[in-house]
Order: C-alpha cells, then sequence, then structure tokens
C-alpha cells in the first residue's frame, strides 16, 4: 500500500512535468485547432466548385430583398399599374410611401434593392475572381456570371442612374472604400453591354430542359435589346429584337392566360425566367406569391399590389389581357377558388397567383413554384415596334405592335400618327407587361411619369421624380462620397 | 516582446517544477524513513462550545498540509498526527483556535478543544478563489458566498435561480418554462455580441451549463465579481464567475440525509382578454363592416384557460456521506420533476452523484467527483402563450365531438389544436467528474494534479403528424425528425501550492498550468409518412425519397492552454497584498492574436489592527480593499476570421436544386478577445460586535475591443451588410451594498436580517466606426431596441405618444402618419420636421435596472424558523411586445383596451380607438419594468431532538413554503422578468408566464 502510494506520487509529479513541457514543447500544435468551414482551400479540391460559384450568383435572384417586396413596390405600387393595397393602415414599411410618392431617400425598400443588387454583383465578382484558379472550367460559366451581373447593374441604374462601378470582388475596407463613389449613368450602361455582348458571344443558343433557368444567348439579347431601348440606340435595339425574333428558336403562345401559369413556364415564347420548384425541396422567390396573394379572411396572402382600377379601365373591350392579369373580390378562378367577397381590396394581382390545387404546391406559401418571367418574345416584339418606329420605319412598328394585338384578341392598331403610334405602343407595353416589374420604369424613361402620375393625384415632381434616392443608409456610410440625386 | 515574455515564463515554471522533483522525491525517501522511527498516531477528540454544547461540522486541519478532519454530531474527531503539528480547528460562527501537538496529548491520544462564540463570522469564512480557497478576510477582491443550506429547500431547477436576490452585484432573471437556466448579468452587462453569462467552475470543471447539478449536492457557492477574482480565470473571467463546491464526505458516523418537497404551481398575472361579444364588437367597429357576423361566432373560448393548467413540481434528494480516517465518501441520488403551467409541458431529471477522497499517506491524497444526470422534456412551443392571447374567443377550443374548432374568421389556428399536435422530446445524458491527487512535497508546499471531462449526449424527437383542423392549420404528410448530439470538454489542471508563515508575514503563492479541449458535434434526419403511434417513430417506416440528412459541429469548438501565478500576502492581519496573472491561449482567435496576459492587483487595509482605532469599541470589523485588474471574453463564435464558403446558395436548374456556395461575409482577419478593464474599491465593516455588518463597492468596469457589427455599404456585397470586429467600448459602473444584522434575543428567539441592493448604469461609451444597431424585432415588420453609443445596450428606441387625436381636425393641424385618424394615439414630431419618421423616435429606458435588491428575513422561535425573501428591482421598462401584433382584425385583443377605447362618444387619452392595423412602436406598449415580489416565504418545524431521537432520527424538519407568492408591479402583462439578448431583452413576446408555488416539504437526517 505504502509503496503504491509512493508510485503515485512519483506518477503524479511526472504528470505535472508532462503537462509542463508536452504543452509547451507542441503548443502550437495543441492550439491550432482547423476552422471547421469551408476554406478556399477545401473549397479548391472540390470537383464541384466551379458550378458551385455561378449557383451562388444565380442565387441573389431568389432573395426577398431582390424580387419580392420591394421589388414589387419599386416596379408597381409606385407606377400607375397599382395600389399598395392591404389594409389602409398596413404601410408594409414604406409601401404607402412608394404608392403616393410620399417616399425619401430613408425609404427602406431602395436600401434593399441598391444592397441586393450590389450582392449579386459582389457574389458575380468573387466568381469571376475564383473560376479563373481552378482547373477544368467550362468557359461559359463567366460568361453567365457576367451576364446575370449585367442584369443586376441594369436594376440599379434604372432605379438610380449612376452608381458605383464594382468590377472586382471586394476583400478589405480599402477596397470597399475605393468602390463607394458613383459612375456615371454612361459609365454603368457601357459596362453594362460589355458584359452582355461578351455574354452573347459566348453562351449556348439552346438549353436543355435540365438546365432551364441557366443564362442562354437569346437571354443575353433580349436584355441587350431593352437595355440599347433605355438608352434610345434604336438602331441596336431593333438589330438585337429582330436578332431574336428571326432566331426562328421562340414563337408567342397562344393563349396569353397561360404565361404567368405554371403549365407556361419555359414556353415557346420564354426567353429567361427564375426557375423555381414548388415540390420538396422546394426554391422558390421568397415570399413573392404571399404578398400580393389576396388578403382577408379565407385569404391566401398579404394582398399588397392591388391592380388600380385605372389599369383595369385601361384595357380595350375584348383584350383578354384584361382577366388574365387582375382578379377580382368574389370571383372564381381558373382552378376553381372563389376569392372571399370580404376581402379588403376590389382587385388583385393574376400572374402572381398559384393555385394550391391544380399547380406544384407543396404547403409552403414563401418558396412557391412560381417563376419570374423576365424576358420574354412579347415584349421584344414591342422593343421593336418601339425601335422601328423611333428609326422612322412606322410600318415595321405597327407590324410588330399587331403580333401582339392580334394574340390578345385584338384588331390591328389604328393609328396613324407617330405620336398615335408611339401612344399605342407604350399602351400596348403597359397592358402586355402589367406587374412584369416595367411600368414604373417605363414611365421614367419615357418622360410621361409626371403628366400620367399628376393625373391620378400623384405629387410626382419633374426633374426629381425621374430617378429614385440614393438610400440615405449608403450616403452615410460612404462618408459623403456617394451624392443624392437631384430633388432629394 | 510578448513572445520573450511566454518564454520566460514557460522557464520559470520549468524550473520550478524540475527542482521539485529533485526535492519531491527526496522528500519521499525522507517521510518513509521518518515513519520508521517516529511513527504518528491517531488522536480523538471533541471540540465543543462555551457551554460544552458538542460543535458538529467543525474544521480540523493541520497546519501546512492538506489533512484534516470535521467533527461528527457528536462534535468528535480523529486524525492522524505527529508531535510538532500544528492544529488549526475552526467552526462557523466560533472563534478559530491553534493548538499544538504535544508529546502529552499523543501519549493520552486524547484531546478535549473549547471554541468560544465569536461574532466576527466573516473571520471565519472560507472562500473558493480558483485553484485553492482562502479566508475572506485576507481577500482583497470582491465575491459573495452563498450556502448550500440556503438553497436546498427552493424549489428550483437550478441553483442560480435559487440564488436570487442573495447576492448583491449579482442580477437573476428567471423564466418560467421548466428546464430553462435563468439569465445571470454579473455588475452589468459587459458585452453586445460576445457571452454575458458567468462562467460556472464545478469542482473544477468549466461549464456553461449546471442544470445537471442537483442543489442538494451543492455545499457553497462562491461569485467572483470584480477582476481581482476572476482575472485568475483570465480570458473568461469578464462576466464574473460562479464557484460551485459539491459536498464531500465527513470523518465520523455515517450521515443520511433525505430532502425532500412536493408543491403545485399556478399561473398568476393572467391578462383578460375580450369576450365574443366585446371582441366581435371592437373587430367590426375596427373594420368599419360586420367582418364577423353573429353567426361567425360559435363558442366561447378563454384560450389561456385552453392551454393552461395547474402545473407542480416535486423533489426527492437522498444523500449518503461519511468516513473513516483515510477515506471519506459522499453519495447522492435526486429526482426532480417539474410540471409546466403550459400543458404537456413537463421536465424530468434522474442525477446521482459520488464524491470521494482518499488520504493514502500523510503526503497523498487522492479523490474524485463524478456525476451522472439524465432527463427528459417534452417541450411544447412558447409561441402558444401569444396565440392563446391573439386567437380570436368566438369558437369552441373542442367540439362535442371531440373535433378540434375552427373558425374562417382568424388566421391565428385553434391553439389547443397545436399544443396537442405538437410531440417534441429531449432526452438527455451528461456525465460530469474529475479525478484529483494532491501531494505534500514539503512542509507547505503542495501539488494538486485534476483531470475533469464533461460529457453530454442528446437526442431530440419531433413529429408532427397528419392532421386537419382547418384549411389553413394542417398537415397532409407526417414528419419525423430525429437529432443526435453530443459534445465533450476536458480540462487538467497542473498547480503548485505554497504556504510561507514567518513572524507576521504570511504569503501563499499558486503556479500552475491548464490545457482544456471541446467538442462535439450534431446530426439530425427527417422522414415523411411516419406513422403516428409512437413505436414507428423511426426511419424503418416512411417515404425513403423524402429522408433527409445534416450533421455538423458543435458551435463551440476549440482548445486552450493556460498558466497562471497567484500570490497572497498579508503582513499581520493587517495589510494585504494580491496579485494575480493568467497567461492565455485560444485557438478560436488567429494566430497572432492567439495569446493574452491577464493581471490583477488588489491591496486591503484592516484598519481595526490599527493602534489608533483600539478605542473605537463599537467598530468590531472595518477593512478597506482596491483592486484593478484586466479579464477576458472570449465567447464568441470561432473561425470567425477566415475567409469563408457559405454554402446553401443554393439555385434551380430543370427540376433540380443545384448547391451553390461562395464568399459572401467580409471579415476581420485580426479579431481579439474582448477586455475588460475593472477598478474595484470595498469596504467591510462590523458594528457592535458584529451585531450589524455590512459591504459597500464600487466599481467601475470598462469593456474595450467589445465585438460590435459595423455596418457595411452595398457595394461590398456582404450578406449581412455587416462585418465583426472588436469595436465598441462600454462601461458598467455601480454601487452595491449589503447590510446584515443578527441579534439572539433570548434562548428561544433569534432572528436574522439580510438585505442587499445594486445600483448599476450601463453605457455603450463608444462604437468605432459602427453605427446604430437595431434589434427587438415585434414580428410586425418593426423593430424597438438599439445598441448606440451613450445609451445602455437595448436601449428602447420608440415614438413617443402625446394622448390621441380627438378629431380629425386634430390630425390634420398635426404632423400625422399617412392612416392616423382621430381615435389615433399623437404621435409627437419630436424633431419637428414636419412629419412622423424615423428621425422621431426617442431613446426611451432600458430593460436594464437601475437597481436591483434583495432582503431576507429569518426568524427563529424555539422549533419553528420562518423565513422569507423579497426581490426587486426598479427603473427599468419593458416592451408589452405581444400588444403590438394584431393583423386584419381577427386577433383578439386585452378586456381593458377593449372596454376603455376611445370612440366618437369616449374621448379618452389612454387606449386607441378600435384599430385593426399594424400600430407603430410607441410608449404606448412602454411600461415600467419595476417590480417587487415575496420570492419566497418559508414556515418551519424542527421536531424537538427527544421526539426525533427515540425514532433515530436525528433531525426532522417539516415546512411549508411559497415561492413566488406575491409580485407588486404595473406591468400589464404576464411578467416583468423577461429574459434574452444582451440587445433585446424586456420585450415579452412569446415569454412563459412565472407561476406561484406552493408546496410542502421534509429535511431529514439520520
Amino acid at each position: 500500500m505504502k509503496k503504491n502510494s509512493k508510485y503515485i506520487s512519483i506518477i503524479l509529479l511526472c504528470l505535472g512535468i508532462v503537462s509542463g513541457t508536452l504543452f509547451s514543447a507542441c503548443k502550437k500544435g495543441f492550439l491550432d485547432e482547423k476552422v471547421r468551414n469551408q476554406t478556399p482551400n477545401d473549397f479548391f479540391s472540390n470537383p464541384e466548385a466551379p458550378f458551385q460559384l455561378v449557383t451562388a450568383v444565380y442565387n441573389q435572384l431568389y432573395e426577398w430583398q431582390q424580387h419580392s417586396f420591394s421589388w414589387i413596390g419599386v416596379t408597381s405600387i409606385a407606377s400607375d399599374d397599382a395600389e399598395k393595397g392591404s389594409d389602409p393602415g398596413d404601410t408594409g414599411t414604406d409601401k404607402d410611401q412608394l404608392d403616393k410618392f410620399t417616399f425619401g431617400p430613408s425609404s427602406l425598400s431602395f436600401n434593399e434593392l441598391w444592397v441586393s443588387n450590389f450582392t449579386g454583383i459582389a457574389k458575380a465578382n468573387q466568381a469571376l475572381y475564383y473560376l479563373p484558379q481552378l482547373a477544368n472550367v467550362d468557359p461559359s460559366y463567366a460568361l453567365e456570371v457576367k451576364f446575370l451581373r449585367a442584369y443586376y447593374y441594369f436594376n440599379l441604374v434604372r432605379m438610380f442612374g449612376g452608381v458605383p462601378k464594382v468590377e472586382k470582388s471586394i476583400v478589405t475596407q480599402e477596397d470597399i472604400a475605393k468602390a463607394n463613389s458613383r459612375a456615371s449613368k454612361e459609365e454603368i450602361y457601357a459596362f453594362i453591354e460589355q458584359d452582355l455582348n461578351e455574354a452573347m458571344n459566348g453562351l449556348p443558343a439552346l438549353r436543355s430542359p435540365d438546365e432551364y433557368g441557366r443564362a442562354t444567348k437569346g437571354a443575353a439579347q433580349a436584355l441587350l435589346a431593352k437595355v440599347y431601348l433605355y438608352q434610345k440606340k434604336w438602331a441596336m435595339a431593333k438589330m438585337m429584337a429582330d436578332n431574336i425574333i428571326n432566331s426562328g428558336q421562340y414563337t408567342l403562345l397562344s393563349d396569353y392566360s397561360k404565361i404567368w401559369k405554371e403549365s407556361g413556364e419555359f414556353s415557346s415564347e420564354s426567353i429567361w425566367e427564375v426557375n423555381c420548384k414548388g415540390s420538396d425541396p422546394n426554391k422558390g422567390i421568397t415570399g413573392y406569391f404571399v404578398v400580393q396573394a389576396p388578403r382577408g379572411a379565407g385569404g391566401l396572402g398579404w394582398g399588397f399590389n392591388t391592380p388600380s382600377l385605372d389599369l383595369y379601365n385601361t384595357y380595350e373591350v375584348g383584350d383578354v389581357r384584361r382577366d388574365a392579369t387582375i382578379m377580382k373580390k368574389g370571383q372564381t378562378l381558373w382552378d376553381g377558388y372563389t376569392v372571399n367577397t370580404t376581402a379588403p381590396n376590389e382587385r388583385y394581382n393574376y400572374k402572381s397567383y398559384i393555385s394550391k390545387t391544380l399547380e406544384t404546391f407543396n404547403g409552403n406559401d414563401d418558396q412557391t413554384t412560381k417563376n419570374l418571367r423576365i424576358s420574354r418574345l412579347g415584349e421584344i416584339y414591342l422593343i421593336k415596334a418601339e425601335a422601328e418606329l423611333e428609326i422612322g420605319d412606322t410600318a415595321n412598328a405597327k407590324a410588330a405592335l399587331n403580333v401582339i394585338r392580334n394574340r390578345a384578341g385584338l384588331a390591328n392598331t389604328t393609328a396613324i400618327t407617330i405620336e398615335e403610334i408611339r401612344d399605342a405602343i407604350y399602351h400596348e407595353r403597359r397592358v402586355e407587361m402589367a406587374f412584369e416589374h416595367d411600368r414604373m420604369f417605363d414611365l421614367m424613361r419615357t418622360g410621361r411619369a409626371g403628366a400620367t402620375l399628376r393625373k391620378l393625384g400623384i405629387p410626382f415632381v419633374d426633374g426629381k421624380h425621374e430617378l429614385f434616392p440614393i438610400p440615405q443608409r449608403q450616403i452615410d456610410m460612404s462618408a459623403g462620397k456617394l451624392t443624392q440625386n437631384p430633388g432629394y | 516582446m510578448t513572445k520573450i515574455y511566454r518564454n520566460l515564463f514557460q522557464l520559470v515554471i520549468l524550473l520550478f517544477m524540475n527542482s521539485q522533483i529533485i526535492t519531491a522525491s527526496n522528500l519521499t525517501h525522507f517521510s518513509g524513513e521518518e515513519k520508521s522511527t517516529q511513527p504518528f498516531s491517531i488522536i480523538k477528540g471533541k471540540i465543543t462550545d462555551e457551554k460544552n454544547e458538542p460543535i458538529v461540522s467543525a474544521n480540523i486541519k493541520i497546519k501546512g498540509t492538506s489533512r484534516g478532519a470535521i467533527t461528527d454530531v457528536n462534535g468528535e474527531f480523529s486524525l492522524d498526527v505527529n508531535e510538532g503539528d500544528v492544529l488549526l480547528i475552526s467552526a462557523i460562527g466560533l472563534t478559530s483556535s491553534e493548538v499544538l501537538v504535544s508529546k502529552d496529548m499523543l501519549t493520552k491520544g486524547n484531546l478535549n478543544i473549547n471554541l468560544k462564540h465569536s461574532n466576527t463570522a466573516l473571520d471565519e469564512v472560507v472562500v473558493s478563489i480558483g485553484y485553492g480557497s482562502g479566508k475572506k478576510s485576507e481577500m482583497t477582491g470582491s465575491s459573495a458566498k452563498i450556502k448550500g443550506t440556503e438553497i436546498i429547500n427552493i424549489p428550483t431547477l437550478t441553483a442560480t435561480q435559487a440564488m436570487q436576490g442573495k447576492a448583491a452585484g449579482v442580477q437573476i432573471i428567471n423564466s418560467g418554462a421548466p428546464g430553462s437556466a435563468p439569465n445571470i448579468r454579473i455588475r452589468g452587462t459587459g458585452s453586445i455580441l460576445g457571452g454575458v453569462d458567468p462562467l460556472y467552475v464545478v469542482d473544477g470543471i468549466i461549464t456553461d451549463d449546471i442544470r445537471n447539478i442537483n442543489n442538494s449536492d451543492i455545499l457553497s457557492m462562491d461569485i467572483l465579481k470584480d477582476a481581482a477574482s476572476t482575472a485568475i480565470y483570465g480570458v473568461r473571467g469578464a462576466n464574473g464567475v460562479v464557484i460551485i463546491t459539491t459536498k464531500g464526505g465527513r470523518k465520523g458516523k455515517t450521515q443520511i440525509t433525505y430532502d425532500a418537497y412536493y408543491g403545485v404551481k399556478r399561473m398568476v398575472n393572467k391578462v383578460e382578454m375580450a369576450k365574443p361579444n366585446l371582441f366581435t364588437n371592437y373587430s367590426n367597429e375596427a373594420a368599419g363592416t360586420t367582418a364577423i357576423k353573429p353567426t361567425d361566432v360559435t363558442g366561447a373560448t378563454d384560450w389561456m384557460d385552453a392551454i393552461t393548467r395547474m402545473g407542480s413540481i416535486q423533489s426527492h434528494a437522498l444523500s449518503v456521506s461519511g468516513g473513516s480516517d483515510k477515506s471519506t465518501f459522499f453519495f447522492s441520488a435526486n429526482y426532480l420533476k417539474e410540471e409546466g403551467i403550459l400543458k404537456g409541458n413537463d421536465y424530468q431529471r434522474v442525477s446521482v452523484r459520488s464524491n470521494n477522497d482518499y488520504q493514502l499517506t500523510n503526503k497523498l491524497k487522492v479523490g474524485n467527483t463524478f456525476s451522472y444526470s439524465n432527463y427528459v422534456s417534452n417541450n411544447k412551443p412558447f409561441s402558444l402563450f401569444t396565440e392563446a392571447y391573439n386567437a380570436a374567443p368566438i369558437y369552441n377550443a373542442k367540439n362535442p365531438d371531440g373535433s378540434y374548432g375552427s373558425t374562417t374568421t382568424s388566421n391565428v389556428g385553434n391553439p389547443l389544436a397545436k399544443l396537442e399536435l405538437t410531440n417534441d422530446r429531449n432526452i438527455g445524458h451528461r456525465l460530469q467528474g474529475s479525478v484529483f491527487g494532491e501531494y505534500t512535497i514539503l512542509k507547505g508546499l503542495s501539488f494538486k494534479t485534476s483531470f475533469a471531462a464533461d460529457a453530454g449526449f442528446n437526442n431530440t424527437v419531433n413529429y408532427n403528424p397528419v392532421f386537419f383542423v382547418s384549411p389553413d392549420q394542417k398537415n397532409t404528410r407526417s414528419s419525423l425528425s430525429l437529432t443526435r448530439d453530443n459534445g465533450y470538454h476536458w480540462v487538467w489542471d497542473n498547480y503548485f501550492s505554497y504556504v510561507i508563515q514567518k513572524g507576521k508575514h504570511d504569503l501563499k503563492l499558486t503556479l500552475g498550468h491548464t490545457a482544456e479541449r471541446f467538442d462535439g458535434g450534431w446530426m439530425s434526419a427527417s422522414k415523411k409518412d411516419i406513422p403516428a403511434q409512437e413505436q414507428y417513430w423511426n426511419f424503418s417506416f416512411g417515404d425513403p425519397l423524402s429522408i433527409a440528412v445534416s450533421s455538423g459541429s458543435q458551435d463551440n469548438y476549440g482548445r486552450r492552454e493556460s498558466y497562471f501565478a497567484r500570490g497572497l500576502y498579508n503582513f499581520g492581519g493587517k495589510y494585504f497584498v494580491s496579485a494575480t496573472i493568467r497567461r492565455d491561449g485560444a485557438s478560436k482567435f488567429p494566430v497572432q492574436n492567439r495569446w493574452g496576459n491577464f493581471p490583477s492587483i488588489g491591496l486591503g487595509w484592516n484598519i481595526l489592527k490599527e493602534d489608533f482605532m483600539k478605542n473605537i469599541t463599537s467598530l468590531s470589523q472595518l477593512k478597506l480593499r482596491a483592486s484593478y485588474g484586466l479579464i477576458g471574453n472570449d465567447n464568441i463564435t470561432p473561425g470567425q476570421f477566415v475567409t469563408q464558403f457559405s454554402s446553401g446558395l443554393n439555385s434551380v436548374f430543370g427540376n433540380t436544386i443545384y448547391s451553390g456556395a461562395i464568399p459572401n461575409q467580409i471579415i476581420d482577419p485580426n479579431l481579439k478577445w474582448e477586455i475588460n478593464k475593472e477598478f474595484n474599491v470595498g469596504l467591510e465593516f462590523g458594528l457592535f460586535d458584529n451585531a450589524l455588518t455590512g459591504e459597500v463597492e464600487l466599481y467601475n468596469k470598462k469593456t474595450e475591443n467589445a465585438l460590435y457589427l459595423v455596418s457595411l455599404p452595398g457595394v461590398a456585397g456582404d450578406v449581412d451588410n455587416v462585418y465583426t470586429t472588436n469595436a465598441a467600448t462600454i462601461q458598467n459602473k455601480g454601487l452595491e451594498l449589503s447590510l446584515a444584522h443578527q441579534h439572539t434575543v433570548s434562548k428561544d428567539f433569534s432572528f436574522r436580517l439580510r438585505g442587499n441592493i445594486t445600483f448599476n448604469q450601463n453605457t455603450v461609451l463608444d462604437v468605432g466606426q459602427g453605427g446604430a444597431l437595431d434589434y427587438g424585432g415585434l414580428d410586425n415588420g418593426y423593430t424597438c431596441t438599439r445598441v448606440i453609443q451613450g445609451q445602455p445596450i437595448g436601449v428602447f428606441w420608440i415614438y413617443q405618444t402625446n394622448g390621441i387625436f380627438q378629431s380629425d381636425a386634430e390630425v390634420s393641424a398635426y404632423p400625422h402618419i399617412v392612416s392616423a385618424k382621430a381615435g389615433d394615439k399623437k404621435i409627437v414630431d419630436t424633431n419637428g420636421d414636419g412629419k412622423i419618421d424615423d428621425k422621431d423616435r426617442i431613446y426611451a429606458g432600458s430593460y436594464q435596472p437601475k437597481c436591483y435588491y434583495g432582503m431576507s428575513f429569518s426568524f427563529y422561535y424555539k422549533a419553528f424558523d420562518l423565513a422569507m425573501d423579497v426581490i426587486g428591482n426598479a427603473g427599468n421598462k419593458v416592451f408589452n411586445g405581444k400588444k403590438t401584433v394584431r393583423y386584419g382584425g381577427n386577433y383578439n385583443v386585452e378586456y381593458d383596451v377593449a372596454t376603455n377605447r376611445w370612440t366618437p362618444n369616449n374621448h379618452t387619452n389612454d387606449n386607441p380607438r378600435a384599430y385593426n392595423g399594424v400600430p407603430l412602436p410607441t410608449d404606448y406598449f412602454l411600461e415600467s419594468g419595476a417590480f417587487v415580489r415575496i420570492n419566497n416565504l418559508t414556515l418551519g418545524y424542527t421536531l424537538p431532538k427527544v421526539i426525533s431521537n427515540k425514532y433515530k432520527v436525528g433531525r426532522l424538519r417539516v415546512y411549508a413554503a411559497s415561492q413566488n407568492l406575491y409580485t407588486y408591479k404595473k406591468f400589464t402583462g404576464y411578467t416583468p422578468e423577461l429574459p434574452g439578448a444582451p440587445y433585446d431583452s424586456g420585450i415579452e413576446k412569446h415569454i412563459y408566464p412565472t407561476s406561484a408555488t406552493y408546496m410542502i416539504g421534509v429535511n431529514v437526517e439520520f
């Protein structure tokens, strides 16, 4: 016993030495615990790495901040197409301000959209930084990324005019400080065109069904056509539109009401969509459906972005697009669902509706199957019409316009003078693309926003409201380097 | 520089260790020889007081060794001693004594020692100080001690819940939920994003969760508050340290104790809601139409009644302890079961413990602590309390046919259905233990090594059945989710203790090294279409295509290595100096910031021992002390300084989801721990032979390098637009005052009164380049708290109101929000810019109280004892968050709000008009968080010894008690005690209401 204790004592003291020396001798080893998250080194060894980078850049398209409440507010609620909707007291953070043009630099939606589009751009820049460092990368991956970067920039330039031009990935505080001042609108458009031209020349024209949702040559061309249209580069816009139309790859759907249904996903008319999946495991644009779905007892959602009476009344008699775009309180919809008669709003957006019974729906209201149609052939005809008109070819302009009118169940246009045709094209864009996130920008781009909105009692100020305000938060964080748009 | 320092430090330690090996081995040799010539002998003794009453639990220790004994119920002890040994004899409430062992004593083998009663109780208090212990009177830092006996009869899961109000500077915020741990803030909230809970050290095991510890097993808790006390724990001392010492055995007769109680728990502070008629009127008035028709009213349900019940709590604790000269043992077992007031919500725990010490030789002692606990927790979502608050009262919870009721006018689901259809259970096991050896190398010098480990294993079962309550409340496919997680932690301490006493010089040194590691992981899987019967809740069933698996690491993994040294010096018990330093290395920081030093120094002056104080007889104690130190807080998520690829950034192509990953976080590659710099000054005093004792403490604690989220501009493309960096400075400064008065009126009657109060002021001094951070989301699109320079952390940031707009004319005459009408709260345009926006928000106070206090009163009359604890706080605000969410007119409304609402005929300024929209976060929802509560009231009766002895029972006490008997508060919600994160506490939202407990209990000793 005594002897054992002695051994134990010795063992104890040895332990003391061991702990003292062992840890100090190999201390670096002992504390060298690896970080468990994926770091660049781990990532590079992954064969899926290149496509994961590209996927992450697409991922921004599904974000709530990117394509949901704020985007709906800025592109639609602010315009003459829609009212805020919901209950009168429910502001939707700042949607009341967007609706009534009482917004300012501190309104949240602008900041969300600024941040989200720049996040998309940052992801694109990160991908473009890492892709060349990886082996066996499909060269078209970088072009997809550039296409997406152009899309995010196009959103920004349409809302705010000139914005910071960020071409490289940002890592340090110095990078941020350097990046955070405005380039001119022209520089941004030039950057967009450069990305889209590269993308257009290298992306595949066709995608197999299991690649649906990824950028194509046509998607780049369609976006470029619109980018030219916004810059009034009519000849270029016409050429791009013609390229698409003449490719023979796309044809209009005969049934307009099918375009926004699940059965119309990636149809012959579709050029680019954000691909959403409503079955397990699902992935959709967060909140896109539920924000706009009919409100109230027995309703489906929050009931924002409700079609205005002005929009409802603007459709010509016999235009099939009205009832494909607008649903009414108490109406029984195509799938048998009846909008409750006690709903707080008279009309709701039909294009954002999904049928919980006849379309794919797994119970998740937040992430639904509804694809966001960003480019489709219908708009390309209208771009062509407008470009032809401005070049001076009224016949071609009318011909393109009539393609769209005829599909909607309407006779050829009766417009004769250039002014009449221009009005007809603008009208046609409104009714054809209502709730497709285009109207507010159309009003701003054509210089018609002031007259149109003031007629509806909206205090639109010329020289100010043609652009939205740079978010105050961003100005504050730039140490004054970001300048505000005029009038704010 | 640091490297040189580090090497020097290591060198000193190694030299120290190696030199001791030589000495030690020689000594071991010597001691063996010594024994052969001069065997030490067993001495038996008895300790008594002036009246010759035996003293139980007196402590006998051989000076300069770790050996000793404790007296049994008869005041007797036995001990191996050598001639010339000095016995230190101490017992609580008695004057300590030193006895030299003479040859005479050894031959007689018997020793009777008489101790005098003393009121200098403080002198005797031995406090755990981390890697050792010492007398409270020798300490220069700030700490508080709570004895196990003070908490044993309080019906709580953890000891920390029971210590509410018992120590100055320690704020405990309890939740009413079974199985939950409270928020504990020692001297304010010292971090925004880092951990703010104190460090627990249970018998040397460092942990952050003490829910496995049976309260009856606790001998004492020492709460180290200031930097001088906690610096020995270095980078983890910033939020204070709670040292828990569990019981050990005592030499002498085997003791058996049984402590049990049973009580019922009742919900207090129910909020009265509108009944169907009032609800319908209110909602229809708000809607302006008959949104709820008479035919919609199909029943009348008080949802809070429907989901709650009378809860209960019971505990049975049995312990057996004892020992011989060579060994002591302590075994215990405990069963605790708590049924919450929420139906189906309960928690039960079984724990066993075994603590043993073996004196192998007179120089070597080894021992172990071991505990196992097992818990089963049946959970129901706390959000049910909010849903019961919101649910329309106009339909039956259950229909006569047994089906769940529903209504088409409400989008709040049937809360009872949700409750009954939730199957969520945690089952866990935890093993915690340590082995140690302590070797006396030579007189005064000893070495201790201790290896402790803590391992936890948890299983979670969550089953969601197929059900249909209404089209909005249904589940068409059942699903089962099973989660397994485990974690382990070990720590290995090695240290030397050295005691030198020469004349009036008294020096104690501690020098050591410690290393630890913690790790663990989890795995979770789910599958659909699993049958409803519980025996089929495994993955042999169900749709194989629906299986989903995920796994991960524990959040807090890593390793630490530290060196520490401490010196405690005093001169004649008059002047005290203490100094500690700890050098910590932690794997969770970047290599260049991995190591840090945390020094502290303290000074003490026992003024009463000065000659000039001799004539002041009314003073029985007077000590002034001051300390300063640096401590750290490394309680942050590891790996934040490395560029990482965020995964889960998925997209859909074709009909397949592809996983995406990319770096989307800007990181600070130079991240460090937070540093606290704390200054403390304290005065301890005793008056009239210590009939009145007290302590006053002033502290100023500054947290520098506090983690903060610095906003990033959009162009950075950071996923959350912020990056974590060391940017903020936070200050907590305050005053603590404790007073105690004890008085023995007669042989039959004595009483003791104690009280403490703490004033703390919390301020965010600086946030570097960071701006304000908004928190306190209300689930309605608005936030209500902020972190901003110049305000307390998590200050309420809300709109100010000034009555109610009495007419539409009044509305148009004053800035207002678009939807404002007569009858709405008049929101003040505080900045006078003619519009109501965020800039009009004001800082309206904080959830952090300006002061909190506790009082306890104990009366002893013959065989009766009566105790009452009162706690409270003042000067804080709480936000009635549940009241702010009322979507679309079908949420219920409080009775008072509905009956006293503004109408064109009732021009009140209190409650606005009937309104179905989302209100702005205004001061209408902000209420006083002050409360005073009778936290505990106990009446006990101890059976006279003559009777109990007849039944071979040493002591038998029965008692009746109530926990949370009565609360005086202004708050109209369920409870003003609202735990949460530092930046959004004090918001009543999904809160588990507190309950009152009425119980009976028994303490038996054999």
